[in-house]
């Protein structure tokens, strides 16, 4: 089996706030093979943008704190590693795009600047050889003029063509992963179609891996190749996109699968009863007991373990056949 | 048939964008052009389209929450567009709304008990005692409960909030709801709560909704019919099983292409367009689709294309289908 290029393990993040430490992550643990997208699914709260931005070492801190666990890249624990190798990594071998396209741009520097200064960062390039990049760059995510896109400013530009330039900077020093955190989200539908094809087309062509954060279980069916499923800061499921949707383990998983609308079908949506817990006093055992239709008395004592029920597909979860403890 | 509970005709808003610092030429931003729209009694009617389509500038002109420019907007037989001060409240005693987003649609101030009473006390229509109770059964009608009604709404989570909204809605027992994107900010589970909770009082009560969204699963699953709105006009309306069986206008049949299906075996090219939607501030001249339609032709460029009835409810505006 080849080695992972991004190993997440056991890795728990909590928040203080005024009512208490949140473990907004508990033992979560995922992995990024090469060249591939991998989805990473869940509510609002659930922690799949700390994950993320965990894996970065962006969580500010106060008020934020990594508890434990490891992030393994290119054989290296992130966590272990020194700020100053941190910083080098950032932009260069690990990339990041956010929601909200204008937020992450600078709004008094043009477009070309901003580009520039990623590449010059990483690379001994002088300004011309900068600017070549930035073209080709620009070109490779389909922008209409990469010219007159350079000399402009961020308000100039569409939603769209604002999200296409971060993906072209971040992608400008090559990096091995790219971060997603929800970047068609903002978008209407038909500019997101454009942009989920290009992310699909640079991660075929260039080899890069993807971890897409999303809540939108349709852009994971039509991009992604395996999924992993959050749920109140623990990872619930993990499998390829086919077993996940064709046969859905979790309870959750099948929940959150069955309350998508527009399937064609008359009369009531399924709906998981409740609401998600709180992540400052989270329920004992498997988080998703309270609101589980099969939950039985082993759901609210310990917390079930990720078991392998197929090649490729692991579910924490005690009613599963198989699943709970190993 | 029956006569239409509501009925809009030729609706114009333009918002007048400010001149330069030294009194430059104002621009008009044309977010609605001559929108036409009927809903019957009990009906939902889908209203969809991207961001800056004039989806929601259509749902405040009909409650009155903007003035329109022009048209007529016709409620239960009574013309709304010219009304003012008190006439313009009693017209509008028997049409509510519930936005999209619950955090900052409810008074922060205000406890959940005097937000859901609140549009009986401006129509006069309950005081004391009675405004509590009607206020309790409204609540209790979307699945909270009476201790509900002295807290605030911050201690309240986001589907809660919005069955909050629902609930002010129903409380005057009103014969048509605006839902602006009501489920837009909400998880897909809570959504799916909301949602079977707006169809279940839509049976019991019998109102229609004008249902605003940009998310075509929702709106095909809670829509009998569905309008498509592109840039301030309604390009096509169908029935909702027609609309998605055989979508006649070129971006209907673009959006229906780039909604990702959930569903791994059913891959597809999402990008069926290029370009983003263009600024309504300058319409393109002719079909204001045409410099994005795959299937444009030199006419569409220059005349305005003609509304053509395809079938049963089924109207397109688009030249493909007038020369046939």
């Amino acid at each position: 089996m080849p080695t992972p290029l991004l190993h997440v393990r056991d890795l728990s993040v909590s928040f203080a706030t005024y009512q208490g430490r949140a473990m907004v992550l508990d033992r979560a643990s995922l992995s990024v093979n090469r060249g591939e997208i991998m989805g990473l699914v869940g509510e609002t709260g659930c922690g799949k943008s700390v994950l993320s931005r965990a894996v970065l070492r962006i969580i500010p801190s106060p008020p934020g704190r990594i508890d434990g666990g490891e992030i393994v890249f290119e054989g290296r624990d992130l966590l272990t590693l020194p700020k100053k190798a941190m910083r080098a990594l950032r932009g260069d071998r690990i990339s990041m795009i956010f929601q909200e396209p204008m937020s992450s741009l600078n709004p008094v520097y043009t477009v070309g600047n901003q580009m520039r200064e990623v590449i010059r960062a990483h690379r001994e390039v002088s300004r011309a050889e900068a600017q070549a990049v930035c073209l080709e760059m620009l070109e490779a995510v389909r922008l209409p003029e990469p010219g007159t896109v350079l000399a402009a400013y961020p308000h100039e530009l569409s939603g769209g063509m604002r999200q296409r330039v971060m993906i072209a900077m971040e992608l400008s020093c090559r990096p091995a992963l790219l971060l997603a955190d929800e970047p068609t989200t903002a978008l209407d539908v038909t500019v997101q179609g454009q942009i989920l094809a290009i992310l699909a087309e640079l991660s075929a062509r260039e080899g890069l891996s993807i971890l897409l954060v999303t809540h939108d279980m349709g852009v994971v069916a039509q991009i992604c190749s395996r999924v992993a499923v959050m749920y109140a800061g623990q990872v619930v499921e993990v499998a390829d996109v086919e077993s996940l949707f064709a046969r859905p383990a979790h309870p959750y998983t099948r929940g959150l699968i069955a309350s998508i609308p527009g399937r064609a079908g008359e009369g009531d949506l399924y709906a998981i009863p409740g609401s998600v817990p709180s992540p400052i006093d989270p329920p004992p055992g498997c988080r998703f007991h309270s609101r589980c239709t099969q939950s039985g008395p082993d759901c609210r004592r310990a917390v079930p373990e990720m078991v392998l029920v197929a090649p490729d597909h692991a579910v924490a979860c005690h009613q599963c056949p198989g699943g709970g403890r190993p | 048939m029956s006569e239409p509970l509501l009925l809009v005709a030729n609706l114009c808003k333009a918002f007048p964008l400010g001149g330069g610092f030294f009194g430059g030429g104002k621009r008009l931003l044309k977010a609605v052009d001559g929108v036409d729209l009927s809903l019957s009694r009990g009906e939902t009617l889908g209203l969809v389209g991207e961001s800056g389509s004039g989806k929601s500038t259509v749902g405040n002109c009909i409650l009155r929450l903007l003035d329109p420019d022009s048209g007529s907007i016709a409620f239960d037989g009574v013309e709304l567009a010219e009304l003012t001060g008190q006439a313009l409240i009693k017209a509008r005693a028997r049409m509510q709304v519930v936005f999209q987003d619950p955090q900052s649609s409810l008074d922060p101030r205000m406890t959940v008990g005097g937000i859901v009473s609140l549009p009986l006390r401006v129509q006069g229509r309950a005081r004391g005692r009675e405004l509590r109770e009607r206020a309790a059964a409204a609540l209790s009608e979307v699945g909270l409960g009476p201790e509900c009604l002295d807290r605030y709404p911050h201690e309240f989570s986001g589907g809660q909030r919005q069955r909050i909204g629902l609930a002010r809605a129903l409380v005057a027992d009103p014969a048509f709801v605006v839902m602006d994107e009501p489920t837009s900010a909400l998880d897909v589970s809570v959504q799916a709560q909301i949602l079977n909770l707006m169809a279940g009082l839509q049976q019991r009560r019998g109102h229609a909704y004008l249902f605003i969204s940009h998310d075509l699963t929702v709106v095909r699953h809670v829509s009998r019919r569905i309008a498509v709105m592109y840039l301030g006009a309604i390009i096509e309306t169908a029935p909702t099983d027609a609309l998605f069986t055989h979508p006649a206008h070129p971006y209907t049949r673009a959006l229906l292409a780039s909604v990702p299906l959930p569903d791994p075996r059913k891959r597809r090219n999402l990008a069926r367009l290029t370009g983003d939607v263009p600024s309504p501030v300058d319409l393109p001249p002719g079909c204001r689709f045409h410099p994005r339609c795959p299937e444009a032709m030199a006419v569409c460029a220059c005349e305005a294309p003609p509304k053509v009835s395809l079938a049963a409810g089924h109207d397109v505006v688009c030249h493909l289908h007038s020369s046939g």
